[in-house]
């Protein structure tokens, strides 16, 4: 489903991720791990045309990215970045503003098995703690339907308890391929491909 | 009315005296500003007084074509000034703020001139050339202002940006951006309009009022003139953003590297 060959990153002289290829299956759940600055954010930006690799290919789901493929490839792909100042109060708004394919019942549904009630889709997100935004925010996306979800630390901002709920939904998505970044030992655990960043 | 008093050159050069005042403050606290002060009011005088010269000529031919020239080397020469003095590169938008400008000066003029004024000559000198120079000269700064946030907050802003990008048309993604330039760059001029013969008395009324017209006629055509301006300050920012989002995004959405300048560093 995604393929690197040979990937080399750098900022400017600095070469953060050097000649990395990996391959994961559909419905794969998978995780880059390693130490902070390592490049893991990085390589989950060149899977969607933001940062552009210095060497190397990748493919997603059989398509070469390039600048005419980049469109099709991001219309495959949802992704939650660590940090994110949404220009909208609740997730409601973000769904009916933003995401062009609203499903908002889907966005319940995972938001109860995230262990929230429907309210939170209209809540204001400044009336919720760290965790249960990221619950709402994942709830969103997902309710999206894509078949690729890159996650950039989903656990970083949760509770022992929230974390359980999440990886419980997340990993019985079958149909769902997953690249992650996460310090989580659980996390990691859970995953059945991993891919260590860094030295 | 009487008309208007002569002030004799003699006269401006004692008013340059008073810029004694800013020296010494400058001086006091070493503010670095005295050189580029004095450039400044120096290039200000010549400029005028060339202009004076000029104007006598256009105002003598009252030509649609010489008008026309004079008001585009206005737009040329305040779009390039106005991007020298923001962060933004030349390369990238030159073009696009100068056809921008001279297409939202033109709808505004076409529509000032023609339809509410009804002047049976659109390019009369008397009207088309200190309109046009009014609305140039603000709509110009409102712009940069509006175009450094925009592309400002894109870059604060770069993960928002993806994420709505990964889940939107670019043109959707862009929204939030375009509301934040818009809310910088326009906001202080509603600010302005709402304080106009309160507590300032704008330059155009006053210099109608000095030169003998009645205060009921320089008022309907400031209210004109403010008016105008607004709607070309805001029709300038958002001709400038469609046109510049063509040079400035590259092909995968991301703003290309190096469209601003690196800032110059004060000691």
């Amino acid at each position: 489903m995604i393929r690197l060959e040979d990937i080399s990153l750098s900022y400017g002289e600095k070469v953060i991720v050097e000649n990395l290829s990996f391959h994961i299956p559909r419905q794969s759940k998978a995780c880059l791990y390693g130490p902070s600055g390592g490049g893991k954010t990085s390589l989950l930006k060149t899977l969607l045309g933001f940062v552009i690799p210095e060497k190397g290919n990748f493919f997603v789901d059989g398509d070469k990215a390039e600048e005419t493929s980049i469109l099709k490839i991001r219309q495959k792909i949802s992704w939650l970045p660590q940090n994110v100042n949404l220009p909208v109060h609740s997730a409601e708004e973000l769904l009916l503003e933003y995401f062009p394919v609203q499903h908002k019942d889907v966005a319940i549904d995972f938001l109860e098995q995230f262990g929230l009630c429907s309210e939170f889709l209209q809540k204001p997100f400044t009336e919720m703690s760290g965790g249960q935004k990221q619950r709402v925010l994942l709830s969103s996306i997902l309710s999206l339907q894509k078949p690729i979800l890159l996650l950039d630390e989903p656990t970083s901002a949760l509770d022992d308890e929230s974390v359980e709920k999440i990886m419980d939904t997340i990993f019985n998505l079958e149909n769902i391929t997953m690249l992650s970044t996460s310090h989580n030992p659980r996390w990691i655990e859970r995953c059945n491909v991993h891919i260590r960043i860094g030295e | 009315m009487k008309d208007t008093m002569d002030i004799s050159y003699f006269s401006i050069l004692i008013s340059y005296s008073a810029l004694v005042i800013p020296v010494l403050i400058f001086l006091y606290y070493k503010i670095r500003l005295i050189k580029s002060m004095l450039l400044s009011v120096l290039r200000m005088t010549v400029q005028l007084f060339f202009m004076a010269l000029y104007l006598e000529y256009i105002f003598k031919w009252n030509n649609a074509w010489v008008n026309s020239a004079w008001v585009l080397i206005m737009v040329v020469v305040s779009a390039v000034s106005s991007i020298r003095h923001s962060n933004l590169k030349l390369k990238y938008f030159l073009l696009p703020i100068l056809f921008s400008g001279f297409l939202s000066l033109l709808l505004t003029d076409a529509f000032f001139l023609g339809v509410v004024i009804k002047l049976e000559y659109l390019f009369e000198t008397q009207y088309f050339v200190p309109i046009s120079g009014m609305i140039l000269g603000n709509i110009l700064k409102y712009n940069i202002i509006g175009l450094t946030e925009y592309y400002s907050s894109i870059g604060r802003d770069q993960d928002l940006y993806y994420f709505l990008l990964v889940h939107n048309h670019p043109k959707k993604a862009r929204v939030p951006f375009i509301r934040s330039a818009f809310k910088k760059a326009i906001s202080p001029y509603i600010a302005t309009i709402s304080v106009i013969g309160l507590i300032s008395l704008p330059g155009m009324m006053t210099g109608q009022i000095l030169g003998g017209t009645s205060p009921v006629i320089a008022i309907k055509y400031q209210v004109l003139i403010v008016i105008g301006i607004f709607i070309a300050c805001i029709l300038n920012l958002y001709l400038s953003i469609l046109f510049t989002n063509r040079s400035v995004f590259d092909a995968y959405g991301s703003i290309r590297k190096g469209i601003m300048r690196k800032e110059k560093k004060n000691k």
